[in-house]
């Protein structure tokens, strides 16, 4: 089975090396048979590498320990789950799974442009093989994981099986870890499809607004799953790691960040040039921009460049990243170089208050985000080089530098969608502003009676509450107009609005999500944290709840031995739950991890951690946070999923121009013939 | 075959917008010279003053002085193991680090030493990579003012290039404007009444 997948690797090679020169010279020649045939090569390198995943899956599965790569990542005992994540638990599988899911993307991305873009495909195919050739040659030569143990004695060299692997890191056996690293790796290698179609479009010249449109849905689809992924990122963190949060701006973390802000701004200001022909130039750049981070979030993740609690990604694989980022950057500035003449804006702005220029400020505050965080997450590196000193950035930097710009975007947010295009008028801006503005300003005056003083979270309540209005003001609106016009109810009104323009209404949908983030961010300046150490009867407060503990139990799975905490809390004199925290002790990694209790509500979370065991007293020593509104960040990921797929969902409006689209061609065709 | 209804309300966007430049010409040419001008606030200098605001606001709170408590002090002080984390939220149990430092940090605030004096007791004893975040002097202030810095000049680059892109007064482009055709006129507005659009779809 090692040397199937390894073949599939080097098929794989092949067929990419092959596709990027057929694709190249296809589309120079415009020979079809060449483009056809870079398609079909590209193809059969995804048919390859899913042999190889293949391969490397039942070696997992059938507990094959002669391969390195699963007497490092697995062990008999593993659950089956978790054994079919061990694929993407270290370096070498999760290097495979990267270039495997690329595969996927082309072949997606060839397969429905099969009667489309048919003058851009063949440098597509080259730009995305192009990709594949690094990928598919790191994983063969660099960090191949097909590479079989042997024992090197007097005797010689002999093939070596140990009876067991290590396992799978404890940190990592986790359900939300099992999916959070794919969804990640969806949206960082989608981000590809978007940049070949953009090269593409800069080679044949095609400037205008098709490869544009094309793109759109090729960059929602990555941008969703990447948010997708990083929200599930936060919720390991929450449920594992045991410290009461769920996002600390780990470089890695922030790394995953950045092309998420990017791809934001770039759907946001793709608007502008769909509906009004403008911000050619800014598009491309933005589609290389959020490639590029994409590829240096990896980079960043795997080089070990600057400190992570990521550390268990890394290798010495950072070098050949920074060449092929050196390699991207030349490639695509220069191409946009040589065709900024075709890049030129159709139209001027009709006013500075307008959609287009909430546009413009919408992408200022999301490009000043992603300097800030670059700049906060590098910084440590510049330090050094700079005054010879490693100086740390952690949250505290972050929370000061992006708090308030994440406000301004906030305020966008709402702002935003009630701005029209061209040219929005004093008097307009009034209307739409005054009962957001008015509801915002209330609810600040209530909250600063109840007592709070935090400024920011007063500033992003209130904001919320602003944004949230507007939003819902233009479902109000629109709804009202139905109803008046059409006779219909509340519930088809909005119905039809939507799927009238699920774009538009989509991102609205999109826009309330972000909103639901912002108060569970807002949650974090209301945090309560208190620690003791417990035995059988004890009692410990925290806020209005009491716990009590009921003792410790000890016990052994196949996998690990666990110490239970057994707890149970009353809230306000009332029984409120019955929590469990605990540390597992991992026989095969021989490591200790927690497993923390956590009772969610709408309003606050409590949680409880069993820290270890006190040496001296051997009480157990138990750590309880309230959270409050921490839920409603979770809520508000899944509204932002589900607002962009709403969004992805072609529109009455959309769907009729294909039916027209599709009538004129047949029209065109039946008249060709005759 | 493609119905009617289908072809009209496939087509309504882009007639709207085609429409509603001439409507906005037509509707400029005839407010000219009638009545005082209302005055627009520049809503781009509303926007940067907003972000001046919260620039200060941010530096405001930095400088803020709070009285300082273990677990004040504790998320702001890493834990030198090289687990990454502040002590307060290093996940090593019993870790010797946090062990030693947190009674350093006690006696400290014992001491009624401030927030700022305490940091940079600990960044003496223990190196300048103990704070979680750079000090706001010497080379390492760039980390803090940079990023305000970039915000501010980047909304100028923006409010620039947006002034420079903007069209010539809208009462000039309006004197060369055609007439509307009031049937073209009445049929957009019903199309936008029956489909709930307004000019910002």
């Amino acid at each position: 089975m090692n040397q199937l997948g390894t073949v599939g690797l080097i098929a794989a090679l092949a067929f990419a090396a092959y596709a990027v020169v057929a694709g190249a010279i296809g589309g120079k020649l415009r020979s079809s048979r060449l483009t056809t045939s870079a398609e079909r090569a590209a193809l059969s390198f995804f048919v390859m590498l899913t042999l190889a995943v293949a391969a490397l899956e039942y070696l997992i599965l059938t507990n094959n320990f002669h391969n390195a790569y699963v007497a490092e990542h697995s062990n008999r005992d593993l659950q089956t789950f978790y054994k079919v994540a061990a694929l993407w638990a270290g370096q070498e599988g999760s290097l495979l799974f990267w270039t495997w899911l690329l595969s996927i993307y082309s072949a997606l991305a060839i397969l429905l442009n099969r009667h489309k873009n048919r003058q851009l495909m063949p440098y597509v195919v080259a730009v995305l093989m192009g990709t594949g050739v690094f990928f598919s040659s790191l994983v063969l030569f660099i960090a191949n994981p097909f590479q079989e143990l042997s024992l090197t004695t007097a005797a010689g060299t002999q093939a070596f099986t140990p009876p067991d692997g290590n396992g799978l890191n404890p940190v990592l056996q986790y359900h939300s870890m099992v999916i959070h690293p794919p969804m990640l790796y969806l949206g960082y290698v989608g981000m590809v499809v978007p940049f070949a179609f953009a090269m593409g479009a800069l080679i044949t010249r095609q400037l205008g607004d098709n490869w544009i449109r094309t793109t759109r849905r090729w960059t929602m689809v990555p941008w969703a799953l990447l948010g997708l992924g990083i929200l599930l990122g936060g919720n390991w963190a929450y449920a594992v790691l045991g410290w009461g949060g769920y996002w600390a701006w780990d470089p890695v973390e922030n790394a995953s960040l950045l092309p998420w802000l990017s791809g934001t701004a770039f759907l946001h200001s793709v608007m502008i040039q769909e509906k009004r022909g403008m911000l050619k130039v800014w598009n491309v750049v933005l589609v290389i921009t959020t490639f590029f981070l994409s590829i240096f979030g990896t980079f960043l993740t795997r080089s070990g460049i600057v400190s992570s609690v990521h550390a268990f990604a890394q290798s010495s694989i950072g070098p050949f990243f920074s060449v092929f980022l050196c390699i991207i950057l030349f490639f695509s500035v220069t191409l946009l170089l040589l065709r900024l003449d075709h890049l030129k804006s159709e139209n001027k702005l009709d006013s500075l208050v307008s959609r287009e220029s909430g546009f413009l400020f919408n992408n200022w505050i999301l490009l000043a985000l992603v300097f800030a965080v670059l700049w906060g997450t590098l910084f440590p590196l510049i330090s050094k080089a700079v005054q010879g000193v490693t100086v740390t950035v952690s949250a505290p930097f972050f929370n000061k530098t992006a708090i308030p710009i994440g406000l301004l975007l906030l305020f966008l947010t709402g702002a935003g969608p009630l701005l029209a295009w061209r040219k929005t008028s004093f008097q307009s801006l009034r209307r739409n502003f005054i009962l957001p503005l008015i509801f915002a300003g209330v609810t600040g005056a209530l909250l600063l009676v109840a007592g709070v003083r935090h400024f920011y979270a007063l500033m992003t309540l209130c904001l919320s509450v602003f944004v949230a209005v507007c939003v819902l003001g233009e479902f109000w609106k629109g709804a009202r107009t139905r109803m008046k016009t059409g006779g219909e109810n509340f519930a088809q009104a909005i119905y039809h609005l939507t799927m009238r323009n699920t774009r538009r209404y989509g991102g609205y949908v999109v826009h309330l999500g972000i909103v639901l983030l912002f108060i569970g961010f807002a949650g974090l300046a209301f945090k309560t944290k208190a620690k003791a150490l417990m035995q059988e009867g004890d009692l410990l407060r925290v806020n209005n709840y009491l716990l009590r503990c009921d003792g410790l139990t000890n016990g052994d799975t196949p996998n690990y031995a666990y110490s239970r905490a057994l707890i149970t809390v009353t809230k306000d004199g009332h029984a409120f739950a019955s929590m469990h925290p605990e540390k597992r002790f991992y026989n095969a990694s021989q490591e200790t991890t927690s497993y923390v209790s956590i009772h969610p509500t709408l309003s606050e979370d409590l949680y409880v951690v069993l820290s270890g065991l006190d040496e001296d007293t051997g009480k157990a020593v138990i750590e309880v946070f309230v959270n409050p509104l921490v839920v409603w960040v979770w809520i508000g990921g899944v509204v932002v999923f589900l607002g962009t797929l709403l969004a992805l969902f072609p529109s009455r409006v959309e769907r009729e121009m294909a039916e027209i689209r599709r009538t004129q061609d047949i029209a065109v065709s039946a008249s060709d013939a005759g | 075959m493609v119905s009617r209804n289908t072809a009209r309300s496939a087509w309504a966007t882009p007639l709207v917008a085609g429409v509603t430049t001439e409507m906005q010409a037509a509707h400029h040419k005839s407010q000219k010279g009638k009545g005082p001008r209302i005055w627009q606030p520049p809503l781009e200098w509303a926007a940067a003053a907003l972000a001046l605001c919260l620039c200060l606001a941010s530096l405001t709170r930095a400088d803020a002085p709070r009285k300082p408590t273990l677990e004040s002090i504790g998320d702001q002080v890493m834990c030198l193991c090289g687990c990454v984390a502040t002590i307060n939220h290093c996940p090593h149990r019993d870790c010797a680090t946090v062990a030693e430092m947190r009674p350093v940090i006690a006696q400290e605030i014992a001491a009624g030493k401030d927030e700022t004096t305490i940091l940079q007791d600990l960044a003496i004893r223990y190196g300048v990579q103990v704070l979680a975040a750079p000090p706001a002097h010497g080379f390492s202030l760039t980390a803090w003012i940079l990023p305000s810095i970039g915000l501010l000049a980047s909304l100028s680059f923006v409010v620039a290039v947006a002034r420079r892109w903007r069209k010539p007064r809208p009462a000039l482009a309006g004197a060369d404007a055609k007439p509307v055709d009031p049937k073209l006129l009445a049929a957009v507005e019903e199309e936008m009444k029956t489909s709930g659009m307004t000019t910002r779809d």
